[in-house]
């Protein structure tokens, strides 16, 4: 498992707990911004990566705005 | 709007321009005819195809959903108004995709979430993405129709579910007006399936995700009555569209034999077929970008282009904004959003991550293996995110409209104008001549005008084998067959293929096979003699001076690079070893032939050079004979001696007919219920 594996894990699971579904689009989104440059720069590898993460993090993101799940403060 | 129509009207016209010019449309599946050759379809469908296998014919059954698509505008445009294939193609399918595709998409956007102006850049997305670009410049005008209705078609189905959930405010609305969309619905999807009955499944999941959306609504706190009701005008146009398929349906399940073995054995149900064509991985589906952009040649996959990420940026940004919106655009933004990612997850076929799933659903769900290729999932990324693009640039302006004065009057103007010119950015490849397909100008070459009156100048019957394939502007007719010589042999090699003209057994086969000519085609659209994906004119010399050297060709004609080579006495369509025996006949239909015997032998064997199919028959004075194999062909062992006259006709026909029938009959009692409830 690579780092960014870890780094992913703990932000979801981070996102899971808070439920807050904007933060989870928002880590989304960021995620397909940094990609962006990488692609540029063809490394290839970790911005595919990135772009999985971006996909995990928006799907948890709809999802919870369709179970309308309370943030967690 | 007006000001917004503008820049996006030119961008349209810029990328369509050839469309709007004289001559022909010249993608790699693109179709072309000759006037001669309008009598290859008909109104009528018929359950034989005398084009299937390269020219020696095959059941058309798999494939008879799609029969009108061809037939109507052929026979219309072509037969009845006389028209040159060049504006039959913009007629019937070109234009027709810009308008339906653009008005579809606008209208729903509009009905839907966002407002006139932004509703405008989502008929430009729809009509205008990299996915649907490549799929229209390759020529798959069917295909191109089919996703241009899929948003109408999608919009009816959300508005019938508005009518049946409890929140919606029109709950009272009359039974019969429900069941009135309801119909409405099922001609639209018949539509979708006589196009492309892949896009209708496609559509239909998306359809049932929204269903799975919609549940709590319509179920929750109702009758059992009013909940079966639901279901029942749920489920009502897909009644209707079987029906209205009758044709097709009822032969195909009565006749058995699984469509996609009929595709040919190319179309293999393996695992290593499957990800072979995942060409597109998630980056590419999740940035709708077609994985063979800007090239379009089948296997060559680019780098990503980043810039295209900008796109699902854009598109899922629209979560952030849905905290202040009411619960109905709420809902669209979420589905659409989930539009996107499931298209995105499936398109991307058996690549990582999860690939093993779409394997799983191509094995398991019934109809997925229609999808071989995942690309098709593409349809649901361009929907959805043709509406949460323009909602997303709708949000941002209204959120600087609060806060900056000069932006409030004309901040629409400006969001949209730096999306289309962003877009135009993406569009680049197209202003080049160099795109490819049916984007790039291509006139008919004077040699084939000059092949196809020579080879007209002939009423008999006869095949032509083209070598190594049968270029784009090709003649042929049901008189006068195409025989693709890598077909023939089911290669893609020139080597094999010249490797069997040399061979000893050639010349008895072809002329077995009915072929009176050989031809070496012109390559004016480089698809043929190719090496390393470019045209080589190396293989085209080679070929032809091997042809030189075979002593059964005799060269006749040349029609600048077109050369035709002749065999000697090819055998008709119906022939028979015994050379007494006499035989005429006329050809009824594809599915009926009406041939007299002379000086017939008992036992004799007439040879029928179609593909071999059992469901041929012979009626001879009442007495069925059923087609031998006979090589490759069909053959019927003459039950007496003398001169007589007989019908071959091909079985299955006869339920196509009462297919036909039903289909008849359900079309016109919609309309007529649709006409009563409209009134009411």
């Amino acid at each position: 498992m690579k780092p960014q594996d870890i780094l992913f894990i703990i932000l979801l699971l981070a996102i899971l707990w808070k439920r807050n579904p904007v933060w989870a689009v928002i880590i989304g989104l960021l995620s397909l911004i940094l990609a962006v440059p990488l692609f540029q720069l063809q490394i290839f590898f970790t911005a595919e990566r990135l772009v999985m993460y971006a996909f995990g993090f928006i799907l948890i993101g709809i999802m919870l705005f369709y179970l309308g799940k309370k943030d967690r403060n | 709007m007006q000001i917004i129509l503008i820049p996006i009207t030119v961008l349209i016209f810029t990328v369509f321009r050839n469309w709007f010019m004289p001559g022909y449309l010249a993608g790699y599946d693109s179709l072309f005819y000759f006037n001669e050759s309008y009598d290859l379809y008909s109104i009528y469908p018929y359950a034989w195809n005398t084009i299937r296998e390269s020219g020696f014919g095959g059941s058309f059954l798999p494939l008879l959903w799609g029969y009108p698509s061809n037939g109507f505008a052929v026979q219309i445009f072509g037969n009845m108004f006389g028209l040159d294939w060049s504006i039959i193609d913009r007629v019937a399918f070109y234009f027709p995709y810009l308008f339906i595709a653009f008005l579809s998409s606008w209208f729903v956007a509009k009905r839907l979430f966002v407002s006139s102006t932004f509703a405008l850049l989502s008929g430009l997305i729809y009509t205008t993405n990299s996915y649907i670009l490549l799929v229209m410049s390759g020529g798959q005008v069917h295909f191109g129709l089919a996703y241009a209705l899929v948003p109408l078609a999608m919009y009816l189905y959300i508005c019938l579910f508005q009518n049946l959930s409890k929140k919606s405010s029109k709950i009272t609305q009359k039974k019969a007006v429900v069941i009135g969309k309801t119909l409405v619905i099922g001609i639209v999807l018949t539509l979708i399936s006589m196009l492309d009955i892949r896009v209708l499944y496609v559509l239909l999941l998306g359809v049932g995700a929204y269903f799975i959306f919609s549940l709590r609504d319509i179920f929750v706190n109702r009758t059992f009555i009013a909940a079966a009701f639901s279901i029942c005008i749920l489920t009502l146009p897909i009644v209707v569209t079987m029906l209205h398929l009758s044709y097709w349906l009822i032969p195909m399940a009565l006749l058995g034999g699984n469509p996609v073995d009929q595709l040919g054995s190319g179309y293999v149900l393996q695992e290593e077929s499957v990800r072979f064509f995942s060409f597109a991985k998630l980056e590419n589906s999740l940035a709708l970008l077609h994985p063979n952009w800007p090239d379009n040649i089948f296997g060559k996959v680019g780098f990503m282009k980043p810039e295209f990420l900008l796109l699902p940026l854009l598109a899922f940004s629209a979560l952030l904004f849905i905290t202040n919106q009411n619960t109905i655009q709420k809902k669209y933004v979420v589905y659409f959003s989930i539009l996107g990612l499931l298209g995105s997850f499936l398109a991307k076929g058996t690549n990582d991550p999860f690939g093993d799933v779409y394997l799983w659903m191509f094995n398991t769900i019934p109809g997925f293996t229609s999808f071989r290729d995942p690309s098709k999932w593409y349809i649901l990324i361009a929907l959805s995110y043709a509406f949460l693009i323009p909602f997303t640039l709708q949000s941002i302006t209204a959120f600087f409209q609060k806060k900056k004065n000069f932006f409030q009057k004309y901040g629409h103007v400006i969001t949209a104008l730096l999306f289309i010119f962003y877009f135009a950015f993406l569009l680049r490849p197209t202003f080049t001549s160099e795109f490819t397909g049916t984007l790039r100008h291509s006139t008919l070459p004077n040699e084939y005008k000059q092949v196809k009156d020579y080879l007209t100048n002939q009423d008999s019957f006869y095949r032509v084998f083209w070598v190594p394939d049968i270029p784009h502007y090709a003649y042929f007719s049901n008189q006068h067959r195409a025989v693709s010589g890598n077909e023939y042999l089911r290669t893609t090699e020139l080597e094999k293929v010249t490797m069997f003209l040399q061979s000893d057994k050639a010349e008895d086969e072809l002329r077995n096979a009915g072929v009176k000519y050989v031809i070496v085609p012109y390559d004016s659209e480089e698809q043929i003699f190719i090496s390393d994906r470019r045209f080589d004119e190396k293989k085209y010399n080679l070929l032809v001076k091997n042809l030189e050297n075979i002593k059964w060709l005799t060269k006749i004609e040349s029609f600048g690079k077109v050369q035709i080579y002749e065999i000697a006495n090819p055998k008709n369509l119906f022939w028979s070893a015994d050379t007494e025996t006499g035989i005429t006949y006329t050809m009824v239909n594809p599915v009926t032939y009406a041939v007299t015997i002379q000086n017939a032998s008992q036992g004799d064997r007439l040879i029928f050079s179609e593909a071999y199919d059992s469901k041929w028959q012979a009626d001879i004075d009442g007495t069925k004979v059923s087609s031998d194999q006979f090589t490759r062909y069909n053959s019927f062992v003459l039950p007496k001696e003398g001169n007589y006259s007989m019908q071959i006709s091909y079985s299955p026909q006869e339920w196509v007919n009462k297919g036909f029938f039903l289909s008849v009959i359900s079309f016109v009692s919609v309309l007529g219920a649709l006409v009563f409830f409209r009134k009411r």
